[in-house]
């Protein structure tokens, strides 16, 4: 289980536990994600790949164990949360794009309203990052007038408009019709090349196999096993890994 | 509470009903109650002190309760002003003595409940003094000698006296004298007898056939067939009770003194007659009338009602928009205590009537405060309450479908819980709640007529005053309801347009 663990840690969870009241979901996480390291983590439905990507910046109250996260401990309920998440960038599979505001003003929102930026530079940052993802004709659009993948990719404009540290992407492909994949996979790619570090909870294996420098196979609440992914893909050590991947291969 | 339930028992069946139902709202404000009361006990012997002291009545304004559609004892003329005997009477003695007259046309009940409760300072309302109202209020000499007379349709011929009358039914206004009368023979003749609360509903109620006579007093009943109400009186007058001017026991006796006063000096100078003359030997015969003579006749005063009734909803909407969204807040909190709190505001004013809380305000709480209440207060309190009740279930429940994704996008960027609500999610709560809010003015809209019950002058009171006067109750009805469908056909296109423009 040491595999590739970084001295310079970005993020660092230790036996972390989460219970939906009498439900065990997490039963004691243990793992690192260094600086610039991007880990996918997989595993079948139920196996607690979202809920623990969600304690990493506390959508989920964590019930038991620690998180530390660019230095933050998430765990300690006296830490300002709100100044943890300008530094992590969340992408949900459903974008949760604000549908009352403009392709632009769902950019400009956090920048403007929590690191009080002005109105004319964050719009200027807003545009680069629209271009960025290819979408700057759409500024001025609404979220309900573009496709799945365009919306995907706003999303993750809108992440990265408040300059984060650390991506996080909780199955950020999965609600999309196939041939929408490939774009939002390329700016990911393209963010990966650039050195963000990145956890992505995905169904994408071969997007696992090229883009992760890691990969977690969860199963019922804990790390199953993890490595290289072609070590964990070409050659799997557990049985419950080799049954996951030989149905979803 | 003692003396609320005591003068609703000694009065008749109506305000017993409704002095049951202020006790009941009292026992939600039982804490209030407790506390107040002597408080009360102190502020109205004192307020009445400097009076008493004063021997004096010039410059002094006294409020005077009347009722609404007493025909010709007071009633609106086609100009909208209130005029009768009545009327005449007490603005006469007035003015031979020197005070000023606040008239406040409530209708009986209510002017009866607006006395009791130190709103207004004597009635005169074409009211008989009886022993058990002797017993709560003070009178003044008697002014008239009334009596009851019976009529029935002028088409009808098998009616010709009280013989007649068997197993028909029979109509009289609830707490008078006619009800008294009608009510003393109702088994000798074997007929039952129906209350209504005005004139002009009863004549309607015998025109259209549901009761075959009407009881009632015989200059009411003479004026009403001078005007074309299409009946026909068939029997002589009973020998019947005198009206008498009433205060507050004990309180305003130097106002039942000038009264006394000024009627001895009316009935010596002829005046007296004069007024009499003018309603009842002489009144104006009422000419028929077209419907457009009506529409232009009641137009001033029913575009002040509706002036009334969009002013007072306005306000009130305002008011239940800001208790709504506060109490709705409290409802989706974390906290129990909050939620609790709303909970128990949204159970109370959602599950009482709303005409319970218009006199709960006007009438119950002075007498808990000893503080007059002014009407629009009464008004306002009644509709942002229980429209306010409403309006926090429309909030919680349209925040409550918001798309919880949307609050989890705001705060992973960083943006407090306040600031996510206030950017991402309430903006498009507003978006759901909006067609409920339009549902719930139009709701309040019509709902503030109830409000005619205190005698606050709204659409609806207008048109009572209006018909009670010309006894035209169906085509004023509707002139009521296509300016009630006018006005919310008109806001409704305005909300819509208001929508399509903010909620893009």
């Amino acid at each position: 289980m040491s595999t590739a663990v970084s001295a310079a840690s970005k993020i660092s969870v230790r036996d972390l536990k989460k219970s939906f009241g009498a439900h065990e979901v997490l039963k004691g996480i243990n793992a690192e994600v260094a600086e610039g390291e991007v880990v996918c983590v997989i595993g079948p439905s139920g196996s607690g790949k979202s809920t623990f990507l969600r304690c990493l910046n506390k959508l989920e109250d964590i019930t038991a164990g620690h998180v530390t996260v660019d230095g933050f401990d998430v765990s300690d309920p006296k830490v300002d949360i709100n100044e943890v998440r300008r530094h992590i960038g969340m992408v949900f599979q459903h974008f949760n794009l604000f549908p009352h505001m403009s392709v632009i003003e769902n950019i400009m929102l956090a920048p403007v309203e929590s690191k009080k930026q002005g109105k004319d530079e964050a719009r200027a940052n807003a545009l680069k990052l629209l271009e960025r993802v290819g979408l700057a004709e759409k500024a001025d659009s609404r979220p309900a007038s573009l496709s799945g993948g365009q919306k995907q990719r706003v999303a993750i404009a809108r992440a990265l408009a408040m300059n984060p540290d650390i991506m996080l992407f909780d199955e950020a492909t999965s609600a999309l019709d196939p041939e929408m994949v490939g774009e939002v996979l390329q700016v990911i790619k393209d963010l990966a090349a650039e050195g963000m570090t990145m956890v992505l909870v995905t169904h994408e294996m071969g997007f696992a196999r090229e883009v992760a420098d890691r990969v977690l196979f969860m199963a019922d609440g804990v790390i199953c096993e993890q490595g290289k992914p072609e070590q964990l893909f070409g050659n799997p050590q557990q049985q419950r890994t080799q049954d996951f991947l030989s149905k979803v291969l | 509470m003692s003396r609320l339930q005591q003068t609703g028992a000694v009065r008749h069946r109506t305000a017993t009903v409704i002095g049951a139902l202020l006790a009941i709202a009292a026992m939600f404000f039982g804490a209030v109650g407790a506390s107040a009361a002597p408080a009360h006990a102190t502020a109205a012997t004192i307020g009445s002190a400097p009076a008493t002291a004063s021997t004096s009545l010039s410059g002094k304004t006294f409020v005077i309760g009347t009722d609404t559609t007493f025909a010709p004892f007071e009633f609106r003329d086609a100009g909208g002003d209130l005029t009768g005997i009545d009327m005449d009477i007490i603005q006469e003695i007035a003015k031979k003595q020197g005070f000023a007259v606040e008239i406040k046309s409530l209708g009986f009940n209510a002017a009866l409940q607006a006395l009791s409760s130190n709103q207004v300072d004597g009635v005169i309302a074409g009211m008989s003094i009886t022993e058990p109202r002797k017993q709560i209020y003070d009178f003044s000499d008697p002014y008239f000698e009334s009596g009851v007379q019976m009529a029935v349709a002028k088409s009808n011929s098998d009616i010709k006296g009280y013989e007649d009358l068997k197993g028909k039914t029979v109509t009289a206004k609830t707490g008078s004298e006619g009800e008294t009368f009608a009510k003393s023979i109702a088994d000798k003749y074997g007929f039952t007898v129906k209350s209504l609360d005005q004139s002009a509903t009863m004549y309607e109620l015998v025109k259209s056939g549901n009761a075959v006579a009407v009881f009632d007093d015989y200059p009411v009943l003479a004026y009403g067939i001078s005007q074309n109400n299409g009946l026909k009186a068939v029997t002589e007058k009973e020998k019947g009770g005198s009206y008498g001017f009433a205060v507050n026991k004990g309180q305003n006796p130097e106002l039942l003194q000038a009264f006394n006063t000024g009627l001895g000096e009316l009935k010596s100078t002829g005046k007296y007659q004069e007024i009499l003359d003018k309603y009842l030997k002489d009144p104006t015969q009422a000419t028929p009338s077209s419907f457009w003579d009506l529409l232009v006749n009641s137009f001033p005063a029913l575009m002040k009602g509706l002036g009334n009734t969009v002013l007072v909803t306005a306000i009130s909407f305002a008011i239940a928009m800001l208790i709504g969204l506060f109490m709705g807040f409290l409802k989706i909190s974390t906290s129990v205590l909050l939620r609790g709190i709303a909970t128990t505001f949204v159970s109370v004013f959602r599950g009482t009537p709303l005409l319970v809380w218009a006199f709960f305000f006007y009438f119950g709480v002075p007498q808990l405060t000893g503080q007059p209440i002014d009407i629009w207060v009464a008004g306002v309190l009644t509709l942002s309450l229980n429209s306010g009740a409403y309006i926090t279930e429309i909030v919680r429940g349209s925040i409550q479908s918001v798309d919880p994704g949307q609050l989890e996008a705001s705060r992973s960027l960083g943006l407090g819980y306040a600031k996510s609500m206030q950017k991402v999610v309430v903006p498009q709560a507003f978006k759901i709640m909006t067609p409920s809010l339009i549902n719930q003015l139009i709701i309040m809209l019509k709902d503030s007529s109830l409000l005619l019950a205190i005698g606050f002058a709204e659409l609806l009171y207008q048109g009572q005053q209006i018909y009670a006067g010309n006894f035209r109750i169906t085509e004023t009805l509707l002139i009521v309801a296509v300016l009630y469908f006018v006005v919310i056909m008109l806001l409704t296109k305005l909300a819509n347009v208001a929508d399509k423009r903010f909620n893009k």
